[in-house]
C-alpha cells in the first residue's frame, strides 16, 4: 500500500463527510469558474464591436481612463490618415443622452460620419443606413428600438432635439444594440462639443494588421501617432492603443473583471473557512487514529502531510466536480434568450487553471491548521481521547 | 564467536526501568513511585495490579508514549531521554495491542497491518507481502480484505497482534489484550501470542487483570498504589 493510498481511502470510504465537503468546494469553484469565464466572455464580446468593423489601434487623449471623458480635435483624423500604413480612420464621438423624453437614461450614442467605416460595419434589419445629406436622424439598435417601441420612420426625441429614426440596426450583441448613432455633426452640436470626438478608430493596411511581423508593424504606427505634433513643435497628446488593450483597459471591463476576482476571494475565504471547520471536525473525530498513527511511530510531518493531502484532494475533486458544473452553467445561460450575446462561452485553460488553483489554495487554507493540531496531538492523550 | 561486547549486550536487559516516577496534574498525582523494574530478552511479563495501580502508565512509559516525571527507562542500556526520536525508536522497536484494537476504520485488515511499516523500509510491495504473511501467522489471511467493522472481536485483536509484529520489534507491549474478548477469543489470543513467542521470539509484556494470562507468562509484576509490590515467577499466581 503507498501513502496516497491511505489518503484516498479515508477520503472514499467516508462518503457522507467527502460528499459534503466536496459539494462545498463545487459551488464555490463553479459560481467562479462562471463569473472568471463571464467576465473574460463580456470583454470579448464588447471587443467583438470593434473586431467587426476590423478596428486596429483606438486613439484617444493620452492619460484618460474614461471613454466619454476623451476629447480631441476633429480635424486630427486627416492628419492620421496621412501617415503610412494608415487605410481608415473613423472619428466618432460617444456620449450619453435621454431619449424618448426622458424615458431612457445614460444611452450610449455614437456620432458617426455617413461615409465611415464603423457605419458600413452596421447590419440594417429595417430601414436604411445615415447618409451625407440626412439631418436630425437617428439610428437605433434592435435593442433601442424596441425599448421605446420605434421603428423607421417615427420620431424620437434625443436630449431636447426630435429626430427622425432612419433605420433599426443589429448589433454584435446586447451592449451594441443598446446604443444609437447619429450624424456625428449633429451629436457635436447636440452635445455642444463643436469639433470635437472622443475617439478616432483607425484600420491599418492590409498585409500591415496580418502576418508574423503584425505587432512590430502596428506598434510602428502607434509611436508615429503619439508622435504628431501641432503646429508649434509640441505634441498632440494622444494615445494609439491597440484594440484588445484598449477593451481591457476600460473601466466597464475592468470593473467586471474586478467583480469576478473580488467574487473569487469570497469563495476562496467561505471555502477556506468550510474545510477548515471540515478538516478540524475530521481531526476531532479521528483524535484516537492520529493517537494510533503517533504511536506506531508516524512522525509529525507524515500526519501533518496525511490531513493535508486529504485536504487537498477533497478540494481538487471539489474543484473538477465546480469546473464541469461552472462551465455547464454558462453553456446553459448562453443558450438562455436573455444572455443577448452578453455571456460567451470562454474557458481558456487560464480559467481551468484558475478554478483548480482557487481550489488547491482552499485546501491548503482549510487543512492547515488542522494538519499542525493533528501532528502534535501527543500520542497517549490522544489514544485516550473519547 | 561473539564479540565481547555483543555477549554483554545479549545478557544486559532488553528495557530497564530505572527509579521511574509519573506525577500527573501539577504533580499532584502520583501515578508512579519510584519504580525499578528489568525485563530481559524473550521474556514474557504480565503486570498485574488492580484499577488505577499505575500498570498502563509503566506500560506507556517501557513503549516511550510516555516520559517520566523522574528516573530513566534504558532500552538495551541506552537512556530513552536521550534518544533523537522517540517516534523512530516506537516505530523500529516496539510494538503496541490496546485493548480497544485502535484499527484505522477506513482500512481493511491488510492494510491496516501495513501501517507501521511506512515507518520502515519496505516497499509498496514489499509491505503487502509481509503484510500478508503476518496474518497468515495469526490465522487472518482468509479475512485480510475485511474491513474492521466487518470482523468479529477476536479477529480484530488478531490483526492488531498481526500490526504490532509489522517492524520485527525487540518488545511488544499489550494492555489487556484480552479485556474485551469472549473467554473463548481471549483464549485464542493467548494462544497466538505463546506461538508468535517461539516463532519469532518476541518479547512480551502484558498488562492483565486475567489470572490465566499471568499463568501462562513466566513472570509477573504486581503493582499497587503505582508502586511493585511483588515481582516473582508466574506460576501459581
Amino acid at each position: 500500500m503507498r501513502f496516497l493510498e491511505v489518503v484516498f481511502k479515508n477520503v472514499v470510504r467516508r462518503r457522507v463527510r467527502s460528499t459534503l465537503t466536496v459539494t462545498g468546494v463545487a459551488l464555490g469553484v463553479a459560481a467562479v469558474t462562471a463569473l472568471v469565464s463571464f467576465s473574460r466572455g463580456f470583454e470579448r464580446s464588447v471587443s467583438e464591436i470593434y473586431r467587426r468593423r476590423d478596428v486596429d489601434l483606438v486613439v484617444v487623449r493620452a492619460g484618460v481612463t474614461e471613454r466619454f471623458t476623451s476629447s480631441l480635435n476633429e480635424p486630427l483624423a486627416d492628419r492620421l490618415r496621412a501617415l503610412p500604413g494608415v487605410a481608415a480612420v473613423s472619428p466618432s464621438l460617444t456620449d450619453m443622452v435621454s431619449l424618448g423624453e426622458g424615458s431612457l437614461m445614460g444611452v450610449p450614442v455614437h456620432g458617426w460620419l455617413a461615409d465611415s467605416f464603423s457605419l458600413a460595419s452596421l447590419q440594417i434589419v429595417e430601414g436604411r443606413r445615415l447618409t451625407n445629406p440626412d439631418r436630425r436622424a437617428v439610428m437605433l439598435g434592435q435593442g433601442l428600438a424596441q425599448s421605446l417601441k420605434k421603428h423607421a420612420g417615427d420620431m424620437v426625441q434625443i436630449e431636447s432635439g426630435d429626430f427622425r429614426v432612419i433605420g433599426v440596426f443589429r448589433g454584435a450583441n446586447i451592449w451594441e444594440e443598446a446604443t444609437a448613432v447619429v450624424p456625428l455633426h449633429e451629436l457635436q452640436a447636440l452635445m455642444e462639443r463643436v469639433g470635437q470626438v472622443t475617439e478616432f478608430q483607425v484600420v491599418l493596411k492590409p498585409g500591415l494588421n496580418s502576418g508574423a511581423d503584425t505587432k512590430t508593424a502596428i506598434g510602428e504606427v502607434a509611436a508615429a501617432i503619439e508622435n504628431l505634433r501641432d503646429a508649434h513643435g509640441q505634441r498632440w497628446g494622444l494615445a494609439a492603443i491597440r484594440t484588445g488593450q484598449f477593451i481591457s483597459s476600460s473601466t466597464d471591463v475592468r470593473l467586471v473583471h474586478a467583480l469576478a476576482w473580488a467574487s473569487s476571494l469570497i469563495v476562496l475565504v467561505i471555502g477556506g473557512i468550510g474545510m477548515l471547520n471540515t478538516m478540524t471536525m475530521a481531526v476531532l473525530e479521528r483524535t484516537q487514529e492520529i493517537g494510533l498513527l503517533r504511536a506506531v511511530g508516524w512522525r509529525k510531518w507524515r500526519i501533518c502531510l496525511l490531513i493535508l493531502c486529504e485536504s487537498e484532494l477533497l478540494s481538487l475533486a471539489g474543484a473538477a466536480l465546480g469546473i464541469v458544473c461552472g462551465i455547464a452553467l454558462v453553456l446553459a445561460v448562453e443558450r438562455m434568450s436573455f444572455a443577448l450575446g452578453l455571456v460567451r462561452t470562454e474557458f481558456p485553460p487560464a480559467v481551468i487553471a484558475w478554478g483548480l488553483s482557487l481550489a488547491l489554495a482552499m485546501g491548503f487554507a482549510g487543512g492547515l491548521y488542522p494538519a499542525l493540531r493533528g501532528a502534535h496531538l501527543q500520542p497517549i492523550e490522544a489514544l485516550r481521547y473519547e | 564467536m561473539s564479540s565481547p561486547a555483543a555477549v554483554a549486550a545479549q545478557d544486559s536487559p532488553l528495557l530497564r526501568a530505572e527509579r521511574v516516577s509519573r506525577t500527573y496534574v501539577d504533580g499532584s498525582v502520583a501515578a508512579l513511585r519510584d519504580v525499578s523494574l528489568s525485563i530481559a530478552r524473550e521474556e514474557y511479563v504480565a503486570v498485574m495490579g488492580p484499577s488505577g495501580s499505575g500498570k498502563s502508565t509503566l506500560l506507556n512509559l517501557l513503549g516511550a508514549l510516555d516520559v517520566p516525571t523522574e528516573g530513566e527507562i534504558y532500552f538495551q542500556e541506552q537512556p530513552l531521554s536521550k534518544m533523537r526520536s522517540l517516534d523512530r525508536f516506537r516505530a523500529h522497536h516496539i510494538g503496541f495491542v490496546f485493548q480497544s484494537f485502535h484499527l484505522l476504520p477506513t482500512l481493511t485488515a491488510v492494510e491496516n497491518v501495513q501501517i507501521p511499516m511506512f515507518e520502515g523500509p519496505l516497499s509498496a510491495k514489499g509491505r503487502r507481502e509481509k503484510a500478508y504473511a503476518l496474518l497468515d501467522a495469526v490465522g487472518m489471511r482468509p479475512r485480510a480484505e475485511h474491513l474492521p467493522t466487518q470482523l468479529s472481536v477476536g479477529e480484530r485483536q488478531r490483526v492488531t497482534i498481526a500490526r504490532s509484529l509489522a517492524n520485527d520489534p525487540s518488545v511488544v507491549l499489550a494492555d489487556e489484550p484480552t479485556g474485551n474478548l469472549d473467554t473463548q477469543s481471549g483464549g485464542e489470543v493467548l494462544d497466538l501470542f505463546d506461538s508468535l513467542r517461539t516463532r519469532f521470539g518476541t518479547t512480551l509484556v502484558v498488562i492483565t487483570h486475567s489470572a490465566e494470562v499471568a499463568a501462562r507468562a513466566g513472570r509477573a509484576v504486581r503493582i499497587r498504589d503505582g508502586r511493585i509490590e511483588s515481582d516473582c515467577a508466574a506460576r501459581g499466581v
